[in-house]
């Protein structure tokens, strides 16, 4: 995703994202949308399981949290 | 974000441009408008049509027009063809330069006419083409849909490349759709939706990954599968509503404007007058839905003090008896507690220990909270009876407004069904069956009317099977933690739904605060366009009605001229441009076409304050672009050209 190519609105919210993994994921999956905006159905299972795989391990979920 | 402004536009060949023309149109800083002026006929709105053609193989212009002999008109030029013979082909192409800082694009689009036997054309254009300059070099893209669906996506294009004439038709009917599309669209939020579905399905296979869970897991997986393609179901049922809804209405549409074409004019007198009432009775049920809001949020304000009143009155005249009686506030009590500390003994002789002189202290403090909530109840109460008294005479205000509209509404209906029966009495022999087209508008009519009650009653069952829903997930997912084998793929999915919830909450915020913003934009450029003695106040509802409202609170917007619709829509467009965040260069034919001299000369001062930073170009005609249009853009032009038509050519010349 060129920054520039998607809505500033949008782009303000992502960096309001508080947790660093999600809001890095989130950042990975919106590239993703923009870059297949077109497609009818992008395949985007193995791309989201890559991006995934990238932020799991250092996640933090609800229940080791608290 | 840099703004992404048209850089110049070559045409060659194409319509009433023979050989190569370039358009230079590349804006200084502060002066952001380009002026392209020519009469009717001479190639102003094929200037639009050759940037949509070029972009999205489409000339907008043409497409939406009911007269099909246009479509056959070739997209090389006349003067071209005629010097080639029959079966002969002549080709041509457009070029369209964008971008301000890197990186630039040159999209181009070639396109060919073949002169038929008999004087027939058939014109044809290829594929799109793109240059994008990265780092100082020119390299072709690839994938050029995908580029520009980043760039100027194609459901967008409407909001930037438009006709300004057409514009008083975007709040006729059907306008809130318009509306809500226009504010989806302009603010990527296709983008969101998308990522929430993909996250959605993703967040599912996760969940079939939960294997071996138990016997009460499995019967706790199949609930929540049962629940979540309950809420599968009814929201395809829901789709299918909304499109048989569409349907329905085209049907009523093209009926209406067969009955439009009737031999008699009774008929047709009877048709526009049901056209008015239609309208009006869609703005007054509008008003009725946002009063009856107002009602029920004036009834929960007013609600639990009014309840509670004759306490409040009770308890008042008590407090002042008590007062009166001297035995509010309890001055003795305070003074003998006081009188005993001194003393340090009880009336009884006893010697008071630290237990008795802290229950005393106690006491005493106790004595002087009465004695504050006495004096706060004296004040506080009346100050309550005054604002419940207020907020029912608001209340009552709210119901006789309703009570108002309703009876409209039953005026409107009944002068409707009385049209209906005349049309359906309708016995002069002509080619319009009358009779018949109106018996099957009654049965549309009807239709239609189920398909919204039944609508209506999909939305309410979606929102409780997701309720469902989400109590059967979390059963779910409770069980399945339970075994630790299961914690690493729990621990993916509560991943992928905290991302799926940052998304959901994104486009909610944004969808209100552009909403918001939206409508604080249309009331000020609105009203400072069509200045009148009277402010007028333009909102825009959560559910994307567009309110017009005089100082009588009344909706306008079902009886605004045709002039104030178009600036009302300008001003939607503008603020939509100017809030959205999106960056595109705005291209408008005809922009003051119906509107009168004085908006016309406001709204040529305006518009390029209204959206700064936006590269805009006016296609207007010898009457929009007056001297005194011209002197009160002067300020914001950098570029002014003159198509000069002569001989099926034109000529793009610069203003003198």
């Amino acid at each position: 995703m060129e920054r520039e190519d998607v809505n500033e609105l949008i782009l303000q919210k992502v960096d309001e994202i508080d947790d660093d993994q999600v809001r890095n994921f989130v950042e990975d999956v919106l590239r993703f949308e923009r870059a297949e905006l077109d497609k009818q159905q992008p395949h985007y299972k193995s791309d989201f399981g890559d991006y995934l795989q990238r932020y799991i391990d250092h996640w933090e979920s609800y229940n080791q949290s608290n | 974000m840099s703004q992404l402004e048209i850089r110049s536009l070559k045409l060659e060949n194409y319509r009433q441009y023979a050989g190569e023309n370039e358009i230079k149109l590349q804006t200084v800083e502060n002066k952001c408008v380009n002026i392209i002026q020519g009469e009717n006929g001479a190639g102003k709105s094929n200037i639009l049509n050759a940037i949509t053609l070029c972009l999205y193989g489409k000339e907008s212009h043409l497409d939406e027009t009911k007269d099909n002999e246009l479509e056959s008109y070739p997209y090389v030029n006349r003067k071209v063809l005629d010097e080639i013979g029959d079966n002969e082909t002549a080709e041509g192409r457009i070029e369209l330069a964008l971008g301000d800082d890197e990186p630039e694009y040159i999209f181009s689009r070639s396109f060919k006419t073949v002169k038929l036997n008999g004087g027939g054309f058939s014109s044809q254009h290829g594929e799109l083409q793109l240059k994008e300059k990265r780092g100082g070099d020119w390299k072709s893209v690839e994938h050029v849909s995908t580029r520009l669906n980043q760039i100027l996506p194609v459901h967008v294009h409407q909001y930037f490349l438009f006709d300004g004439e057409r514009l008083d038709e975007f709040f006729g009917e059907g306008y809130k759709e318009r509306v809500k599309d226009g504010l989806l669209d302009v603010s990527h939020i296709e983008l969101l939706e998308n990522g929430i579905d993909h996250l959605e399905s993703f967040e599912g296979d996760f969940e079939k990954e939960l294997s071996e869970v138990g016997d009460a897991a499995e019967r706790k997986r199949n609930e929540y599968e049962r629940a979540k393609q309950n809420v599968k179901d009814l929201e395809d049922n829901l789709e299918q509503t909304k499109t048989d809804i569409s349907e329905t209405k085209a049907h009523i549409q093209t009926i209406d404007e067969k009955l439009q074409d009737s031999a008699d004019p009774e008929v047709r007198k009877k048709q526009q007058r049901r056209e008015y009432l239609s309208s009006r009775l869609e703005d007054i049920r509008d008003d009725i839905k946002e009063v009856r809001k107002e009602a029920s949020r004036e009834l929960v304000k007013a609600g639990p003090p009014l309840y509670a009143v004759q306490s409040l009155e009770y308890t008042l005249s008590e407090l002042r008896e008590l007062s009166e009686q001297g035995k509010l506030p309890p001055k003795i009590q305070d003074t003998f507690i006081e009188e005993l500390l001194d003393k340090g003994e009880c009336i009884c002789g006893e010697e008071l220990t630290k237990s008795h002189r802290e229950h005393l202290l106690s006491l005493q403090q106790e004595m002087s909270t009465v004695v504050e909530n006495n004096l706060e109840g004296k004040m506080a109460i009346p100050r309550l009876q005054q604002d419940t008294q207020e907020d029912v005479e608001t209340l009552i205000e709210k119901r006789q407004k309703l009570a108002n509209l309703e009876d409209k509404e039953r005026q409107k209906n009944k002068e409707l069904n009385e049209i209906s029966e005349q049309l359906k009495a309708h016995d002069i022999p002509e080619d319009v069956d009358v009779q018949e087209l109106e018996k099957q508008r009654t049965e549309y009519e009807d239709q239609l009317e189920d398909l919204q009650e039944q609508k209506g009653k999909l939305e309410l069952r979606i929102e409780q099977a997701e309720e469902n829903r989400s109590e059967k997930k979390k059963a779910f997912n409770e069980e399945v933690s339970k075994e630790e084998k299961n914690a690493e793929v729990l621990k993916k999915i509560q991943f992928v739904e905290s991302s799926r919830n940052e998304l959901q909450s994104m486009k909610n915020d944004i969808v209100s605060s552009v909403r918001e913003e939206i409508q604080t934009k249309m009331d000020e450029y609105f009203n400072e366009i069509i200045w009148k003695e009277e402010d007028y106040t333009v909102s825009l509802t959560d559910d994307y009605q567009v309110r017009v409202e005089g100082p009588r609170n009344d909706n306008k917007i079902g009886s605004l001229s045709a002039g104030e619709r178009q600036v009302l829509a300008f001003s939607f467009l503008a603020a939509l441009t100017s809030v959205s965040g999106f960056n595109a260069p705005l291209v408008i034919d005809t922009p003051l076409g119906r509107i009168s001299s004085t908006p016309k000369r406001r709204l040529a001062q305006n518009l390029p304050q209204y959206i700064d930073d936006t590269q805009m170009t006016f296609l207007m005609t010898d009457e929009e672009y007056t001297d005194e249009v011209r002197v009160n853009m002067k300020s914001h032009v950098s570029n002014e050209y003159k198509l000069k038509f002569s001989d099926e050519v034109t000529e793009v010349v610069s203003y003198e």
